[in-house]
């Protein structure tokens, strides 16, 4: 199935207000799908009905198949759903490479019997994804960050990281909301690279971003939202 | 020599309860206001089943500890619904219910009266009664849990307990359980500071509820407070200061009665002083907030 994410008459209502009217889209596998609009117009609450931080009064969200609507925060992110802030979040007392291994999906040594009981195991399959997490680094050019306390890195830094990060957790689906705000055209540049890397992989984007220029070059399909409802939806024909 | 033995078992006893304090404030990030509340169960499970049950202390020490699991899991109820100032103070009711409790609960705890008469552990056949087999006895306790955070602090789980300290709202995105983490931690946290109470217990042979009050929990937070928490090197050091400090004023030539409270405006001094210039305390790698 190429579709990944399906988004159907999907409406949010709260004290009278309505951010979000009757919005449909699908998003296929391996794609960027950029979202813009001005403030107000139903983005960010749009994400919010995606991930779970907010229940929709009416609509359906299907992801890989599975109907997801009105899930946990928690369980839409065990399915596979990742979202990053504006802000990036690391574990600022830990290290860019504990930072990833613990971005894994899937590490037995989290579980307090399984530490008990599989030990060596455990220290194997940690070391694993030390490993993994190292050459992830290596990939983007950052293994001189490795151990580098994440709490002591740029901004810029930290959002290339948040971007491992991601990858670590092999994630299928990752909401990103403005990826691209408060960085330097160097680190935007490598960003998008990454984006694309990381698409071309296997991974499928959704974005908001306001820096439009720069967010048409990297997405395959744009879709631009005013007062709650989809104003218009291309496709930017690179796929 | 025996007054030496004796400054040893509290010093012993302080650092399992810092070290306990330090998994739930320094790895966890959780500012509890209410650790001697497991220390105190710990105390009085054990002088209960002890005094009232007649059974052996090491029949006491398994339940003492389950039950202090399961004030663990209370408490991790807790952390998962309110965060940050909310569950201070939440832990803060906690030990004033607790303090209530052994106070008024005069059937069981003997209230003001407290508990006398705990007898004292045996080991084939060999009875733990004096202050250097007690010494010996609570130096086992501190070597096991010194060695289970050598090992602990390196595992991928005491890495998720600190990222969920750091974010947890972050560990929740990457699809992992906060609340497991958090509630990991207390339990290990209860554990450790149960041990401290059943070692005191059978070592003082008596307690009361003045031992497990609101100042003894800001005692404890403060000694990992001063030496530092997220390591094992801070809390036991915190431990140390607040232990050995009263000796010291003592080869200073101060009478008893002047170094007691000398020794609470040193500590309450270093305090201030730790948190202007180093508010990571001594040996801290994680910032108390």
């Amino acid at each position: 199935m190429n579709e990944i994410l399906r988004i159907e008459n999907l409406n949010k209502s709260f004290d009278g207000v309505t951010p979000v009217k009757d919005v449909s889209f699908s998003v296929k596998r391996q794609n960027i799908v950029l979202i813009t609009g001005e403030n107000g117009a139903g983005k960010t609450t749009l994400f919010n009905l995606v991930t779970g931080l907010e229940k929709p009064t009416k609509g359906k969200v299907h992801y890989d198949g599975h109907e997801i609507t009105g899930k946990s925060v928690l369980e839409i992110a065990k399915h596979g759903i990742i979202r990053l802030y504006q802000q990036p979040r690391l574990f600022k007392n830990l290290s860019v490479w504990e930072n990833l291994v613990s971005a894994a999906h899937e590490n037995a040594g989290n579980s307090f019997l399984n530490l008990v009981f599989r030990n060596r195991s455990v220290r194997s399959e940690d070391q694993k994804l030390k490993k993994k997490a190292i050459d992830l680094l290596r990939k983007f050019g950052l293994e001189e960050l490795g151990d580098q306390t994440a709490g002591e890195l740029s901004y810029g830094q930290q959002k290339l990281i948040s971007f491992c990060m991601i990858a670590m957790n092999g994630t299928k689906l990752a909401l990103l909301d403005e990826p691209f705000a408060g960085l330097n055209p160097q680190t935007i540049d490598r960003l998008s690279d990454m984006i694309v890397k990381m698409r071309d992989e296997e991974m499928t984007f959704v974005i908001i971003e306001h820096n439009l220029t720069r967010g048409l070059m990297i997405a395959d399909h744009h879709i631009e939202m005013k007062d709650g409802r989809i104003k218009t939806l291309n496709d930017l024909g690179k796929k | 020599m025996n007054y030496f033995l004796h400054i040893s078992v509290l010093l012993e006893i302080y650092i399992l309860l810092a070290l306990s304090a330090n998994q739930k404030v320094g790895l966890s990030g959780l500012l509890t206001l209410a650790q001697a509340v497991f220390y105190g169960v710990g105390a009085y499970v054990t002088a209960i089943i002890i005094t009232k049950l007649g059974f052996s202390y090491w029949l006491a020490l398994p339940v003492a500890l389950l039950t202090c699991v399961l004030a663990a899991l209370v408490f991790s109820f807790i952390a998962g619904k309110v965060r940050d100032l909310y569950f201070s103070l939440a832990t803060l009711a906690i030990q004033i219910i607790f303090f209530s409790v052994v106070y008024n609960w005069v059937s069981i705890t003997n209230g003001p009266y407290g508990i006398a008469g705990i007898s004292s552990p045996e080991i084939l056949g060999f009875k733990i009664n004096t202050p250097g087999s007690f010494a010996l006895f609570g130096g086992v306790w501190v070597i096991c849990v010194v060695l289970f955070y050598v090992w602990f602090l390196k595992t991928p789980l005491c890495r998720m307990i600190q990222a969920t300290r750091d974010d947890q709202i972050a560990v929740l995105s990457l699809g992992k359980d906060p609340n497991y983490y958090k509630r990991v931690s207390i339990i290990i946290s209860a554990v450790i500071a149960g041990v401290a109470g059943t070692l005191y217990a059978t070592y003082a042979t008596y307690i009361d509820p003045s031992s497990f009050t609101l100042d003894e929990s800001i005692l404890i937070l403060s000694i990992v407070l001063i030496g530092g928490a997220g390591g094992i090197i801070g809390p036991i050091s915190g431990a140390l200061i607040y232990i050995l400090l009263p000796e010291a004023l003592k080869f200073m030539q101060m009478p008893d009665s002047v170094a007691a409270n000398m020794r609470m405006i040193i500590f309450g001094l270093l305090l201030v002083l730790i948190v202007r210039f180093k508010p990571k305390g001594i040996f801290g790698k994680y910032l108390i907030q």
